[in-house]
């Protein structure tokens, strides 16, 4: 990424899955930030999702990952946790992304008693907007007091008539 | 859009079909409950696909089928769409890409899935012949009808894979319909009710129950039904 990228050095640690976080992610790689994903073995659990390419390569996956790097931990052992701890730790101008965001297929009108499956989730992407804004606003915060935020941007996507 | 894959996926000539409540791609569709309410199931994850499972005893009917079809249901975005593998299955069949290349497998998976109506309350008349093939007639509560009955004025039936005695109490009537809710919780997933015999399965759930209809009659619209290779 160009250095005159507004968010150069600006490196993001990413743990996510699905639309929201990914997106937020992709959002702020677009605008130059380096963007690290933290990766299951194999692949998270929409590292398949499809659309998929005849070659079962996730077209979904691919769309929302764009402009990222990538490694891959065991996370749930000790030595995977040391290694992902290091890499969010490591020095630098560093923020965390993460996110146990749902699918978000669901919506419903307000007087028909029907519900109705959106095949734009559009909760998930406000979402990663709302989450790449936040940050932001977070970096900020710390660039101008020198402490850093916790920024909560939770997907609630399920939405029962 | 086009992070999504949209833009992508048309970019290799791909037609995406209006597929309606069902979730592309994976296990999801929507329910009408007794009362008129629906509730949507979604397993998206391998793990929620196979608690699903486990949740409405289809574990083994799935390993059936996913023999019966040469295909690993439990793959994530797999060789077949799972929702419409057990539910939608004549457009299953048809949208999904991999079985385009094996006609012979699409002629069998037509074959061993049926042709069920799609999406719409199951007629009474298809409520009452799937009554008479199974054995749940014999399921009866104290005071209720006969399940077939209560199936019939309704226009639901339910039935599980597993013949369990158990069940029997669960069965009433209440409204024409033909199961009660039992042991429903906040959140939970829970098969309601349901007999079968040699081959039928299916199975009623309910998700998400509110708290004050925990415990109360409740019956999901006849949920996914699969015909074994060896009709009854």
């Amino acid at each position: 990424m160009s250095n005159d990228s507004i968010l150069a050095g600006l490196r993001i640690v990413e743990a996510s899955a699905f639309v929201a976080a990914p997106l937020g992610g992709m959002t702020l790689a677009q605008l130059g930030a380096e963007v690290i994903r933290i990766d299951a073995l194999g692949g998270g659990p929409d590292y398949r999702r499809w659309p998929v390419t005849d070659d079962n390569v996730s077209l979904f996956w691919c769309g929302l990952n764009k402009s990222k790097r990538s490694v891959a931990i065991d996370i749930a052992s000790p030595e995977g946790r040391e290694l992902a701890m290091a890499l969010i730790c490591a020095p630098g101008d560093d923020a965390g992304m993460q996110s146990a965001c749902r699918s978000a297929f669901l919506t419903g009108s307000g007087d028909a008693n029907e519900a109705v499956n959106h095949v734009l989730p559009a909760w998930d992407l406000v979402t990663g907007q709302m989450a790449a804004t936040g940050l932001l606003a977070a970096e900020r915060h710390r660039r101008l007091n020198g402490v850093g935020q916790h920024v909560s941007s939770r997907s609630r996507t399920w939405r029962w008539r | 859009m086009g992070h999504l894959g949209f833009i992508a996926e048309a970019q290799l000539g791909r037609q995406r079909e209006r597929a309606g409540n069902y979730l592309y791609g994976a296990f999801g569709r929507d329910f009408v409950c007794a009362d008129g309410d629906r509730v949507m199931i979604v397993g998206l994850t391998q793990n929620q696909w196979r608690a699903l499972c486990d949740a409405m005893h289809l574990g083994e009917a799935m390993s059936h089928l996913s023999a019966e079809l040469g295909l690993n249901l439990d793959e994530e975005g797999g060789a077949l769409s799972r929702a419409p593998a057990h539910c939608r299955p004549d457009r299953a069949v048809d949208r999904c890409t991999p079985l385009h290349r094996h006609p012979e497998r699409v002629r069998q998976a037509r074959r061993v899935l049926g042709s069920l109506p799609d999406r719409q309350p199951p007629g009474a008349s298809r409520s009452r012949l799937l009554a008479s093939q199974s054995d749940v007639q014999r399921t009866r509560a104290a005071g209720s009808r006969p399940v077939s009955d209560a199936a019939h004025s309704a226009g639901f039936f339910s039935a599980c894979s597993r013949a369990c005695g158990a069940c029997a109490d669960a069965w009433t009537a209440h409204r024409g319909s033909a199961a009660r809710c039992v042991g429903a919780e906040r959140g939970g997933i829970r098969t309601i009710a349901g007999q079968g015999h040699r081959g039928w399965f299916g199975a009623s759930l309910n998700v998400r129950l509110p708290g004050e209809l925990a415990n109360q009659r409740h019956l999901a619209e006849v949920p996914p039904f699969i015909r074994s290779s060896k009709p009854p």
